[in-house]
């Protein structure tokens, strides 16, 4: 991270990512995934970060985590949570402070909810495996989340099983697990993508609000600016594991500054481009450093 | 008219020696397998030239020597040379695997193929589908030893029949399983699109499906060339096989055993050495090919310890 | 490019009164995925039809391809019955209607090269070599693929370069109409950006048909002259592109188009929300399919299926109370 960032930021970020290096190491040899990430999300705020297939979205969620699949690893670099950094943590504490104080959710609800448990009963597992409840109050600990993620007649919809809710209604149970321990930092990997529009809207401004009103801090990872003009503070755009710009919100969309962003921005809007239609050419990836072109603004020189 | 301009970086494939090299050298008991299979193919190549007596000569001055200098695994009751068996053997036995199992998947393969593609379709094909796993059904009711010795005993005793037999027995193993693979490639998008772009079934079905359901059949094939080997010399061990002298690992056995109760076992215990060499030879290399050609296993193989 | 599309000549695709219900095993009941669908499509024309999952949109493609029997209706291409052929006969139609899938690594057979995979549909009609290789390189220069991928794998590849070579391969036999399923959901922005304006581009040299299948209204802006929404196995609203995006005429086209969300801080945007969820389409309700959702509804809503029915501009809505749906400028204030 460069000095006019470090300088600028307040005393403790939330999340501090810095410098992520994770590699994949194949058959075919090694992949770099993530080349030097440094991210910063400050307290109760939401960071957008864009990136296209291939970018690391992913592979940077896992990192923070600490949960990146074989033959991936971290190779250097630092994850820090409130001043406590991740990659230095025992395995037990690590497993602690998941779902407590750090959360994911994920996208493909079906996938991640045991679909011989209650709804109810999930949510209560966690209650008790983080919040040290005890049987009855960790279900209406439960009854009252998922009444939070408007889910209807929470009481009786306790009882049903992952297979008798739609993928919308799926998704918002998936969403109240990652925030009934009420987790100081939230992931959220291309959460709503999988949704028919008009249930992602509804779906997205629940999450928002319940981050707000739990000042939970978090890193929202999509593909789709529009989900960032819309509930982020900050952006960051990713691609080929590097950040390429950071800025605030309004300054991003008011003036992107790299050639991709603006290429990305402009994949969005609604003009008719008429002739350019070959594919895009991969952008330099070359090492330079972020310069801060207005305040708060980081954008990685061009070679 | 705009025209590209980009071109695309050739990506790096792991070339595919590369990646046997790797599993090799990553997983020691593999390679183990593949040094097993190579030997005892070398030995039955070069067969003539390497052993020190002939197989079918008898010497009546020696029989039943124990292993010593000069006979390293003894004789037999004939006082023929059990080692210069033991690797004649090879030959036929690895000669009647290699074709009994190639006949079985050339037959049970396409079959299969066809049986997935179009089960539970109407018309012609659906009904040659059904009768065909109906077959399949009624020839694995019986148990695959007694159908293969009913079928030698049917044909005749010869080498030939045998193949024949172990080809029978084994194409609906092969049936099965590309019935399984086609069945659920059939519902893969790029065969609607192969139907769209204008293909007619069969091409679909050999075309399209065929190319990505070898992997399992190899697999397969290469477990299955084990089980071929201990059949063929199961059925000479019954006398349903190959008949002496001709050196083959089943009949040694089924001789050497009137030998065990007098106290000289060494005419029944090398040839059945080399069949259990052999069989776990041939699983070791089912089990590093499946490694290999399985897309998610593969990621197993790494190119550093992580 | 005409807003109109159609001009007077006899359209390319007429469906009348499409409907196709799925029985559903060992009940009298059925699942109705489309129930009475009429529309067409001109010659150089692109229709968006534009639904969410369970509207019936991928039913529609599936007939009008000939994938799927219909359980009532017609569908006219050219003029011609197309929907109860024999085989022959429909293999023979597929030269003229071609489909572009959603997924393209998925329609695309991963042991075959991307030569092999454009030069099949040429193939398979028994196009002699020497010709086989001059449209394989013409196709590859219309849908703008470097040489260098032809004898590269599926995988190998990008998903936008995926796609081409699916488009590529629809394009093959020249046909009259393409079905376009989603195209462009499974891509990265770019990609699907420069996936549009190839589409585009390809239909203005080459004079196809478009019918555009998709859940998201936002990708129909810039390439479709017309747009039918569809709910619940019916078009609750049809008219041209534009008119639609500026004022809508269905509470259900309201809804939809106030979930865009726009790459634009300064304006976000009030939402028409619907309540509850869809309901399902074994057991429909008697009256308006989104009665239930609805917050315009009326007793009278309830009391029969709506029609389709023209409201001037050449636009046609199914909502009784279509005047009172607010605007979408006026939302916008007041947000």
């Amino acid at each position: 991270m460069s000095a006019a960032e470090a300088a600028a930021a307040p005393a403790t970020a939330a999340l501090e990512v810095d410098d992520l290096h994770t590699c994949f190491f194949t058959a075919a040899g090694v992949v770099k995934a993530l080349n030097g990430v440094s991210l910063r999300v400050e307290p109760g705020r939401m960071l957008g970060l864009v990136g296209e297939s291939g970018a690391g979205k992913t592979t940077l969620a896992h990192s923070i985590m600490r949960v990146v699949p074989p033959p991936g690893r971290v190779v250097r670099g630092s994850t820090v949570l409130f001043g406590r950094d991740l990659q230095k943590l025992s395995e037990d504490e690590l497993r602690n402070l998941r779902g407590k104080e750090i959360a994911m959710i994920v996208p493909n609800p079906r996938a991640e909810l045991n679909p011989l448990l209650s709804i109810g009963e999930q949510l209560a597992n966690v209650a008790r495996a983080h919040l040290r409840l005890e049987k009855r109050a960790a279900r209406e600990r439960a009854v009252e989340m998922l009444a939070q993620v408007k889910i209807p007649d929470p009481k009786r919809r306790a009882d049903a099983y992952p297979h008798e809710l739609s993928g919308g209604m799926a998704q918002r149970v998936v969403i109240a697990m990652a925030l009934i321990a009420e987790p100081r930092v939230t992931i959220s990997d291309d959460a709503t993508s999988g949704l028919d529009v008009t249930v992602q809207a509804q779906v997205l401004d629940l999450t928002l609000s319940l981050l707000r009103d739990h000042g939970s801090a978090s890193l929202m990872i999509t593909r789709d600016l529009g989900i960032v003009a819309n509930y982020c503070d900050h952006v960051a755009v990713l691609y080929r594991g590097r950040v390429l710009e950071s800025a605030d919100v309004r300054s991003f969309f008011a003036s992107p500054r790299h050639p991709y962003s603006i290429e990305l921005l402009s994949a969005f809007s609604y003009e008719p481009r008429g002739e350019a239609a070959a594919p895009s050419l991969p952008y330099d990836a070359e090492e330079l450093e972020m310069r801060e072109v207005a305040p708060g603004h980081l954008v990685r020189d061009v070679a | 008219m705009a025209t590209a301009v980009v071109e695309v970086a050739r990506p790096r494939r792991a070339g595919k020696l590369e990646l046997f090299l790797l599993v090799l050298r990553q997983r020691k008991l593999f390679a183990f397998g593949y040094l097993l299979i190579t030997a005892i193919v070398v030995l039955a190549l070069f067969a003539p030239l390497i052993v020190p007596y002939d197989p079918e000569t008898a010497d009546p001055a020696i029989t039943l020597a124990a292993p010593s200098g000069s006979h390293w695994l003894g004789t037999d009751i004939s006082g023929m040379d059990i080692l210069s068996r033991v690797i004649s053997s090879a030959r036929i036995d690895l000669l009647i695997a290699v074709l009994g199992t190639l006949f079985s998947v050339l037959v049970g393969g396409p079959l299969g193929l066809i049986a997935g593609y179009f089960s539970g379709t109407r018309g012609l094909w659906g009904w040659v589908s059904e009768g065909m796993m109906r077959v399949a059904d009624v020839l694995q009711a019986f148990p695959v030893f007694v159908l293969a010795i009913a079928l030698v005993a049917a044909l005749g005793q010869s080498a030939r029949n045998v193949i024949i037999a172990i080809a029978f027995v084994n194409a609906p193993i092969y049936l099965r399983l590309l019935r399984t693979q086609a069945l659920s490639l059939r519902e893969r998008r790029f065969v609607d699109a192969a139907r769209v772009a204008g293909n007619g079934e069969l091409r679909i079905v050999f075309r399209h499906i065929l190319p990505n359901a070898v992997a399992p059949a190899i697999i397969q094939a290469s477990v299955n060339m084990g089980w071929a080997v201990l059949l063929t010399a199961g059925l000479s061990f019954v006398g349903a096989g190959v008949r002496v002298p001709t050196p083959e690992w089943g009949s040694m056995i089924a001789v050497g055993a009137q030998n065990m109760i007098t106290g000289q076992w060494w005419p029944a215990l090398f040839p059945g050495i080399a069949i259990a060499v052999t069989v776990l030879g041939f699983a070791l290399i089912g089990d590093s090919l499946e490694l290999m050609l399985d897309p998610v296993r593969r990621r197993q193989i790494v190119r550093e310890r992580g | 490019m005409s807003p109109e599309g159609g001009n007077g000549t006899a359209p390319v695709l007429e469906v009348v009164d499409l409907v196709k219900h799925y029985p559903i095993a060992h009940s009298r009941a059925f699942v109705a995925a489309v129930n009475g669908v009429s529309f067409t499509i001109g010659k150089g024309e692109t229709l968006g039809l534009v639904g969410e999952s369970g509207s019936g949109k991928s039913t529609v493609a599936r007939c009008v391809l000939n994938l799927t029997a219909l359980t009532r209706g017609r569908i006219l291409f050219d003029g011609r019955d197309i929907s109860r052929l024999g085989a022959a006969e429909a293999r023979a139609l597929r030269r003229r209607i071609q489909l572009v899938f959603q997924e393209p690594f998925d329609s695309l057979n991963p042991r075959m090269t991307i030569g092999s995979a454009i030069a099949e549909p040429l193939v398979v009609r028994k196009v002699e070599k020497a010709e086989r290789r001059r449209r394989v390189a013409e196709l590859r220069d219309l849908v703008h693929l470097p040489e260098s991928v032809l004898d590269l794998y599926p995988h190998e590849i990008s998903g936008g370069l995926q796609q081409r070579v699916g488009i590529a391969r629809a394009i093959a036999t020249n046909p009259t109409l393409l079905v376009l399923d989603e195209p462009t959901s499974a891509l990265d922005p770019r990609a699907r950006r420069q996936i549009i304006d190839l589409l585009i581009e390809l239909q203005r040299e080459l004079e196809m048909s478009y019918l555009f299948i998709t859940h998201d209204l936002n990708t129909l802006r810039h390439i479709s002259h017309r747009i039918a929404v569809m709910y619940l196995g019916l078009i609750v609203e049809e008219g041209p592109t534009q008119a639609i995006f500026e004022e809508q005429r269905h509470p259900y086209t309201r809804a939809l188009l106030s979930s865009v969300l726009y790459p634009d801080p300064e304006t976000r945007r009030a939402r028409f929300e619907l309540r509850g969820e869809i309901p399902s389409p074994i057991d429909l309700p008697l009256g308006c399919y989104l009665a239930s959702r609805c917050p315009l509804v009326v007793d009278e809503c309830r009391a029969g299926i709506p029609p389709l029915l023209a409201i001037g501009d050449g636009r046609t809505s199914a909502c009784i109370r279509h005047e009172l749906v607010p605007n979408a400028r006026e939302a916008e204030t007041a947000a």
